[in-house]
């Protein structure tokens, strides 16, 4: 895991990772579209780092169908490839639905400081509101994330309260939309060197495993 | 009323004009699952022939309108696939009578059907038709989650059967 300063303190533009080099995409009949991308080194991940397979899920956590995907696929995947040592999983929070998504998507970075991430993650799915229906405001996150077990709430909150990650979400929705992330959850599926297949959208879990068992 | 009670008996009588609606119903829901899951069904299409992961897009597609934008939403699109049927069906029926197409006013269920395709929402959030149309936050942006485009696409197409049973009525009845 990267601290987090890394990314933001050289965060521009031409240095989100991406590249027409590094952005290969490869067309060709029957064959599975690929895109070829570095995981921006900020998420942590879950799983084996040892993983031959990444899955790299932009979200929003305004989303209804990443909910979905968090409540119906997720578990699953964790089941039978995460938590088996398979694949490697990778949530990147980007701002797609409205305002409030770029304060959510603050509010894992925070989290994150205190080593928190993926219980932030499964705390704000577990208990998501409608779109831009007001329950991602900062008053609001600030609670939802009071029931994170072990937070330093004081902490979180201040972080949330300064803003500092703002600019942290919104490259990385950058780096989404050069990645030709059209609507979340769009999942990437594979590595560096065979390249990701993406799927967009809460598909059911076949497509996933299928995609992973080709690329094993 | 009574022009369209009359046409729809003309055409309706025939079973082939019943059966001709029913399948394009279906087909008209499968189209509009498809355009707003296509690059899905590409990617399926692409891991190799699997006709169960196929169907499984398909419902899982279904299953997401009603997910996301509720019952009177997929009730609406449904409506849209059905009046679709219909009107084609019409259309045929009133192609084989006059050997024409019946012009302006039939084009018109064009764009009751495209709004159904508009209405249907994708499995992710921002990637609907609509967004095409630059709407960037897909259906999530409309107070009414679609109902905007399914809602005029009903009145569109029951308009358009009316001028196609006015059509109909005055030239005759149906033959295949």
């Amino acid at each position: 895991m990267f601290p987090p300063s890394n990314f933001t303190g050289s965060a521009t533009t031409s240095n989100v990772v991406i590249s027409p080099q590094q952005l290969q995409q490869a067309q060709q009949p029957l064959q599975p579209q690929t895109i070829k991308f570095q995981i921006p080194p900020l998420a942590p991940s879950r799983g084996a780092d040892s993983a031959q397979i990444n899955i790299v899920e932009f979200g929003d956590f305004q989303c209804p169908f990443c909910e979905k995907f968090f409540q119906e696929t997720e578990p699953q995947l964790m089941k039978d490839y995460i938590n088996t040592g398979k694949v490697k999983f990778y949530f990147e929070g980007i701002e797609f639905v409205g305002p409030d998504s770029l304060t959510l998507g603050q509010g894992s970075w925070c989290a994150n400081e205190q080593g928190k991430y993926y219980e932030y993650h499964d705390q704000i799915y577990s208990n998501q509101g409608r779109e831009n229906s007001g329950w991602g405001t900062p008053d609001k996150v600030k609670v939802l994330a009071s029931g994170i077990s072990g937070l330093d709430t004081k902490k979180f909150n201040s972080c949330l309260d300064s803003k500092k990650y703002e600019s942290q979400v919104q490259e990385l929705t950058l780096f989404a939309q050069k990645a030709g992330v059209t609507g979340t959850p769009t999942n990437f599926i594979g590595n560096y060197q065979k390249g990701y297949i993406p799927v967009v959208g809460a598909q059911p879990y076949d497509v996933y495993k299928q995609i992973i068992d080709k690329m094993s | 009323m009574l022009v369209m009670k009359s046409a729809f008996q003309r055409v309706f009588k025939n079973p082939r004009y019943v059966i001709l609606s029913i399948l394009i119903s279906f087909f008209m829901f499968f189209v509009f699952i498809l355009a707003n899951n296509f690059s899905t069904f590409v990617t399926v299409l692409s891991l190799g022939p699997s006709p169960k992961l196929l169907v499984d897009v398909i419902t899982n597609g279904s299953a997401n309108i009603l997910y996301a934008a509720g019952p009177a939403l997929f009730a609406s699109i449904i409506v849209v696939c059905i009046l679709s049927g219909i009107t084609i069906s019409m259309i045929v029926c009133q192609l084989q009578v006059t050997r024409s197409f019946g012009g302006k006013k039939n084009l018109a269920s064009v764009g009751g059907i495209l709004g159904g395709g508009f209405a249907s929402a994708c499995s992710a959030c921002s990637a609907t038709l609509a967004s095409i149309m630059g709407a960037a936050g897909g259906l999530a942006i409309f107070p009414l989650k679609g109902l905007e485009f399914s809602l005029p696409s009903i009145g569109i197409l029951v308009v358009s059967m009316y001028f196609i049973s006015k059509g109909l009525t005055e030239s005759g009845k149906c033959k295949i």
